[in-house]
């Protein structure tokens, strides 16, 4: 069940909250786990044994985090060790089992020709295990660093983890950030009219922004890039570049905002990425949460940028691999983490500086750099890949099927105001004027509206097979 | 002051808060409809959008109304004099794949004559009638579609970008429908923004096909059935000469047809059987790309295909040519 459909709104949002405020307020950590598992187990239906494993996950991270509590630092090695493995050893089982055997398959292959390789298992991949599994994982590692002592609670430390606001799309909170919080939360009635403005704010950037201007990368897909002009193919890749934003950063506000409303402040995930100069500013301000993980697990561990130029490219090249993989088990995530990787060790050696510099320079690098790369990381396929790029850029070589004259000059007449509606929320200009006026009257107006807007577009889409199937 | 101006605050909050809850329980039972609605298939709509019934007109006067099915004779084709309205080709239903390739008469007969009925199906192929004014399927150069018009839903509109008829009119958007083709504005390449009415009453076209039907499977099927008839109806009043050609709807693909409850093969195929029945292999043809593009089990091939309803691009000039050796000439 995702935030932006009316069952959520309409049904499990209103009964979830009603519950929760008449429940006093030391059981509300237990509303908050049941919660969370009835929103989870809506999500998979279809798999009702995954459920388990994010019990199971919880149990596990719990019994070793308590079985630390005073031991020797070597014996709590150990114990992490186990937990790692137990964690990521089923995140790499649902993720990563079958592109790790594809990629044996081709070695074998390339060896032996002729042989047959492993069937794939073709697992279905649980919801929210690659968010869930980074959460409980920085908890035990924190728990191994004496950064706080174990929870003695399990109740909350199950609220925690499936925590419903970002349980299957983020942003990573990390224990620290809410453990206070996790022990006494007190929630005003402001703070939940306010989460709700935060929570529809996000819904219409959902609903409104990213839903609709996906309909322009889907006509590129439905075209086939080599019928496409390179015109089209720019514009199409920016609706994507719109699309991949607000969809994200939509749910990410959304989560922020029922944090609110329950009493949390979730970290934020986002801050106007594309308005950066470089891309090691880019990944400063876009899914925030998950570069500060692998910062603070990976990168830093590692040895950071302490050991020298060589050791920090390293690093960072890790670093990089581990986050494009995170994203996709498949290659072309691989590729597009390089792709940053390499953009950004360019900049360590000296490039940012004069980016930062020249402003103009830096956003025109970025406006070209950032699509770029939202291509790599969208097609999965890698002839695919390579036949798009040589649309955005003619003079790869590629095969180009035909072309319809007017496609530019169609999709622009259609999506011109959705695509100004997109660039000014790149903007900082939106959002100051919600953190300013949400209260206001024109606020007010505004927020209902989008409210209104989005049910509309959510009923219609349900109700009314043609506003998204139309032929 | 500055207190003042907090409590102001506050207050507009609550103003917020009653607004938004007034919309959310007036919104309630509209979205306990729409999802109570959801586990059936009644995303069929019972009362489609009627802005149709004025503007068709049957010629009820030439055929003495006895089914929507009938379509007036065009007045300036060569008369046979024979009578023979039993020489129907039975192209009306379980034969509607073998239709295309297959030989077919130009019965046009006596101009508006009351003793035609050309919806009886027979099983006689009415051979003794084939003289010199019929027509059969065969491979037409690009000089054929000169004065052809395509109406049609977004699949007509890809023929139109990414087929290669250039000479050819199409009257197509997406989202057509048999329910809106008579009020939509379409603009149409080298002749600007018009409706169909102005269209068909500004040009004589030679041929006129027609795709419609899949936006309409959400509706009842009856009722588009019957709209589909009126629509081939006005067409063959506004055009008596052209030569109308029914056009089965492209399938999906099998991923698509298994998940969807509307947008399927099964209705998708029931629709086309339906259409089939209008032609009466005179002047009136069902031709059924399908066989072009389907796999072996019916459905749209997916390698045809990247969104599961339509061809890429690259592939409607095969498509265009697949028109080229089905026409009737």
């Amino acid at each position: 069940m995702v935030f932006s459909s009316l069952e959520f709104i309409f049904f499990f949002l209103p009964a979830f909250l009603l519950i929760y405020f008449i429940t006093p307020e030391w059981l509300r950590n237990f509303v908050l786990f049941i919660g969370s598992m009835v929103f989870y187990s809506l999500g998979t239906l279809d798999q009702p044994e995954y459920i388990l494993l994010i019990l199971l996950a919880i149990i596990v991270n719990y019994m070793l985090a308590r079985a630390m509590n005073g031991r020797r630092r070597g014996f709590r090695k150990f114990l992490l060790t186990i937990g790692l493995i137990y964690d990521f050893g089923w995140l790499f089982l649902f993720k990563y089992a079958d592109f790790f055997l594809s990629g044996v398959n081709a070695i074998v292959q390339a060896a032996a020709p002729g042989s047959s390789g492993i069937d794939p298992l073709g697992l279905t991949l649980p919801i929210g295990i690659s968010f869930y599994t980074f959460q409980i994982a920085s908890y035990l590692i924190d728990v191994y660093r004496g950064k706080f002592p174990a929870e003695r609670n399990f109740i909350d430390l199950g609220a925690y983890i499936s925590m419903y606001p970002q349980l299957i799309a983020g942003p990573i909170v990390t224990y620290s950030e809410v453990r206070e919080r996790m022990k006494k939360r007190t929630v005003s009635a402001r703070a939940v009219v306010s989460g709700l403005q935060v929570f529809i704010f996000g819904l219409g950037l959902k609903v409104l922004l990213a839903n609709r201007i996906a309909g322009l990368w889907t006509a590129l897909s439905t075209i086939g890039y080599e019928s496409v002009s390179t015109p089209l193919a720019w514009l199409g890749l920016l609706g994507f570049t719109f699309q991949i934003y607000f969809d994200f950063f939509g749910y990410s506000l959304m989560a922020i905002g029922l944090g609110r409303m329950l009493g949390f402040q979730f970290p934020m995930n986002f801050r106007h990425p594309y308005l950066s100069l470089s891309m090691t500013e880019f990944w400063r301000r876009w899914h925030i949460t998950l570069g500060s993980w692998f910062r603070e697990y990976v990168y830093i561990p590692l040895g950071g940028s302490r050991r020298g130029a060589g050791r920090t490219i390293f690093n960072l090249l890790i670093v990089w691999l581990l986050t494009g993989l995170w994203h996709g088990a498949h290659l072309n995530f691989l590729i597009w983490g390089l792709v940053i990787f390499i953009f950004i060790a360019i900049e360590k050696l000296g490039l940012k500086n004069s980016l930062d510099n020249h402003p103009a320079f830096g956003h025109m690098y970025m406006i070209l750099l950032i699509p770029i790369t939202w291509a790599v990381f969208q097609i999965t396929d890698l002839s695919q890949l390579g036949l798009f790029f040589s649309r955005l850029f003619p003079f790869l070589p590629g095969e180009t099927g035909v072309v319809f004259a007017g496609d530019f000059a169609k999709y622009l007449s259609e999506y011109w105001y959705l695509l100004l509606a997109c660039i000014v929320f790149c903007t900082r200009l939106p959002y100051k004027l919600f953190s300013k006026g949400h209260d206001s009257v024109l606020g007010t107006v505004f927020l209902l509206a989008v409210f209104w807007g989005s049910v509309y577009c959510m009923y219609r889409g349900l109700n009314d097979p043609f506003l998204y199937f139309r032929f | 002051m500055n207190r003042n101006r907090r409590r102001k605050r506050k207050n507009r909050q609550w103003l917020f808060a009653l607004l938004f809850a007034v919309s959310f329980f007036a919104a309630m039972p509209f979205v306990v409809r729409a999802l109570g609605g959801k586990g059936d298939s009644s995303a069929v709509q019972a009362d489609p959008p009627s802005s149709m019934e004025d503007e068709i007109s049957t010629s009820d006067g030439a055929n003495d109304g006895s089914s929507s099915k009938v379509v007036g004779r065009p007045d300036n084709t060569p008369t046979d004099t024979s009578d023979v309205p039993d020489g129907e080709p039975s192209d009306t239903s379980d034969d509607i794949d073998n239709i295309s390739g297959g030989n077919l008469q130009d019965n046009s007969s006596a101009s508006g004559s009351t003793t035609e009925q050309p919806d009886v199906p027979s099983d006689t192929q009415g051979s003794e009638s084939s003289d010199n004014s019929s027509l059969e399927f065969t491979t037409v150069d690009d000089s054929y579609f000169d004065d052809a018009l395509f109406i049609g839903d977004s699949r007509t509109v890809g023929l139109s970008e990414y087929g290669d008829l250039q000479n050819a009119d199409f009257f197509a958007t997406t989202g057509m429908s048999v329910y809106n083709v008579l009020s939509e504005t379409v603009s149409v390449p080298s002749v600007g923004k018009i409706t169909l009415d102005e269209l068909l009453g500004s040009m004589t076209y030679g041929k006129v096909y027609l795709m419609l039907g899949i936006n309409e499977l959400g509706y009842d099927y009856n009722s588009t059935v019957e709209k589909y008839g009126q629509v081939v109806d006005y067409i063959r009043e506004k055009q008596p000469g052209a030569i109308i050609y029914v056009e089965a709807n492209l399938h999906v693909t099998k991923s698509r047809s298994d998940s969807d409850e509307v947008f399927n093969n099964s209705n998708i195929d029931r629709f086309n059987l339906a259409i089939s029945a209008l032609a009466n292999g005179q002047d009136i043809f069902y031709i059924d790309v399908n066989e072009l593009f389907d796999d072996e089990s019916g459905n749209l091939d997916e390698s045809y295909t990247s969104d599961n309803a339509h061809v890429l691009g690259k592939y409607y000039a095969t498509w265009c040519q697949w028109l080229r050796e089905n026409a009737a000439a």
